[in-house]
């Protein structure tokens, strides 16, 4: 076992881990967030999706080792006590969840996307959110919520023509 | 992971890995981005008893330009990194937008150049391109450094020429010369996230539609990527129009000997190379003549 320390969702924590142990397995093991999903454990279904050091990263690929001192958020990082996130909203009203497996996965991705650009065209999202599959939606409602966040998140709002404005940021 | 864990270390420097590594044992593997190693690692297909992260060693770090050497790419530079760096996307947008398209968000934020290159899988998305760009390799270990041509590092699939206890450091890329147009076109069975039945990468230097230079490299149709000569050697000089381009394609595919499996069987896989050679050529010839005119 190896004692490693890092921050999640603003808290600090110390654990005991494998020197094999994935940062997926530490983090709904040992930390018991089980929000953070395990799918194909091999990169290619994006349902362990976590935010490390401001970039998305597949959980079920990085050591825990190598997450000594870096810094995860969560899909548990994301509301504010009642207050849910943007996209946890855009993701309820718009009908983007069903079985809600890849759901955590998917927020994350939509997170990191809308964090380095606040205003992706739907081809951007489509191509941002390529790692991350659902096996039920169909990814329309996915690509929908993701833009209403955007426009919850940024302030646009659509003009009488149908077409979008940006406002100021909130 | 339920194996016999091995022993992880990260050292900060070379001289710290250099000191603490030990070659007489056989399962000490390298760690960059982890995203074929820890792939190969759970699926029982590698043993590992010491594993050394490489990941804090600031000399495999960055992305410069040497006056003398060309563009200097660190081996550690993310696929994040590389797709978005505006060096790279000023001297080679081809190497930028070929890592722009490969995997998914959260591995280009992980997966390293020189991972891609180490692992040695016959469809590793940054081979072609770089063959055409004629990158060259460094490499460190602790009897020294060597440099050698990409075109000289892979040695089958999953194999390289690297010694035990030798790491990449650097790609080194020579500037493209003027009135050079370069692309890269990949087949998968879907557009995100799959790794290349064919990967076709086309360098051309025109002179209106007279090509003097071609270069042009395949992926995953051989046990290493390669150069298809023959096919360079024809264009070279040659006009380019419908002929001439269906000619070369046709002489790149007879250079190609590649598997049937799972994605797509040899003959497909042929016409591949000629069907994405074409495409590549016509776009390098179109966009220099409109570039031009
Ligand atoms: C879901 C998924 C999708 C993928 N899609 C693609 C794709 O579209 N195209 C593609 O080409 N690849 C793809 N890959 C494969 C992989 O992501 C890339 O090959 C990546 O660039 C590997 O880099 P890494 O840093 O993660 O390597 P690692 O896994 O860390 O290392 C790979 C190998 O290289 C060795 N190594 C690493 N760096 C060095 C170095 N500097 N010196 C010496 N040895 C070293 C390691 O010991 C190991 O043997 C995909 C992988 C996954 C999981
Ligand atoms: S569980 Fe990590 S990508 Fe599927
Ligand atoms: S909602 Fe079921 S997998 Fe996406």
């Amino acid at each position: 076992m190896v004692k490693i320390s890092l921050i999640i969702n603003a808290q600090p924590w110390e654990i005991q881990v494998e020197p094999d142990e994935t940062l997926l397995d530490a983090i709904r093991g040992k930390v018991g967030l089980t929000g953070t999903k395990k799918g194909c454990d091999s990169g290619e279904c994006g349902a362990c999706t976590v935010i490390m050091n401001g970039r998305s990263v597949n959980s079920c690929l990085v050591l825990a080792v190598e997450a000594d001192g870096q810094e995860i958020t969560t899909i548990e990082g994301l509301s504010h006590g009642q207050e849910l996130h943007p996209l946890q909203a855009a993701f309820i009203s718009e009908g983007a969840v069903q079985c809600g497996f890849c759901t955590p996965g998917m927020i994350m991705s939509a997170k990191a996307l809308l964090d380095s650009n606040p205003h992706p065209s739907e081809q951007q999202i489509r191509q941002g959110m390529a790692g991350n599959l659902c096996r039920c939606t169909g990814y329309g409602r996915i690509v929908a919520a993701v833009e209403k966040a955007a426009q919850l998140i940024g302030g646009d709002r659509l003009d009488a023509t149908g077409s979008r404005q940006t406002g100021n940021q909130v | 992971m339920s194996q016999q864990p091995f022993q992880y270390e990260a050292p900060q420097s070379l001289a710290e890995l250099w000191s603490t590594l030990d070659l007489g044992q056989d399962g000490t593997r390298f760690l960059a981005g982890g995203t074929d190693l820890l792939v190969k690692y759970k699926r029982k297909q590698l043993s590992v008893t010491r594993l050394v992260d490489i990941k804090n060693i600031p000399d495999l770090q960055g992305v410069w330009l040497d006056a003398a050497l060309g563009l200097r790419i660190g081996a550690l530079t993310t696929l994040t990194d590389l797709a978005a760096h505006p060096l790279v996307n000023e001297h080679v947008p081809v190497l930028a937008a070929a890592a722009s398209k490969m995997a998914s968000a959260q591995v280009r934020n992980r997966a390293t150049v020189g991972g891609n290159l180490c692992n040695a899988a016959p469809s590793a998305d940054l081979a072609p391109p770089l063959l055409v760009l004629q990158a060259r390799i460094k490499t460190l270990s602790a009897a020294g450094e060597r440099e050698l041509p990409l075109r000289h590092f892979f040695a089958g699939p999953g194999l390289s020429t690297l010694r035990p206890g030798e790491l990449v450091s650097e790609v080194i890329l020579p500037l493209p010369e003027g009135n050079t147009r370069a692309v890269y076109l990949k087949q998968g069975l879907r557009q995100a996230m799959d790794i290349a039945m064919v990967g076709v990468a086309v360098k051309l230097k025109l002179s209106g539609s007279l090509c003097e230079e071609a270069a042009i490299a395949l992926g995953a149709v051989s046990p290493v990527p390669l150069r298809a000569e023959s096919a360079e050697q024809y264009l070279k000089g040659r006009k380019l129009d419908a002929q001439s381009i269906a000619e070369g394609a046709d002489l790149a595919a007879k250079e190609a000997s590649p598997i049937s499996d799972v994605r797509a069987s040899a003959l497909y896989r042929s016409q591949l190379v000629a069907a994405l050679l074409k495409q590549g050529l016509q776009q390098c010839a179109g966009i220099l003549t409109e570039g031009e005119n």
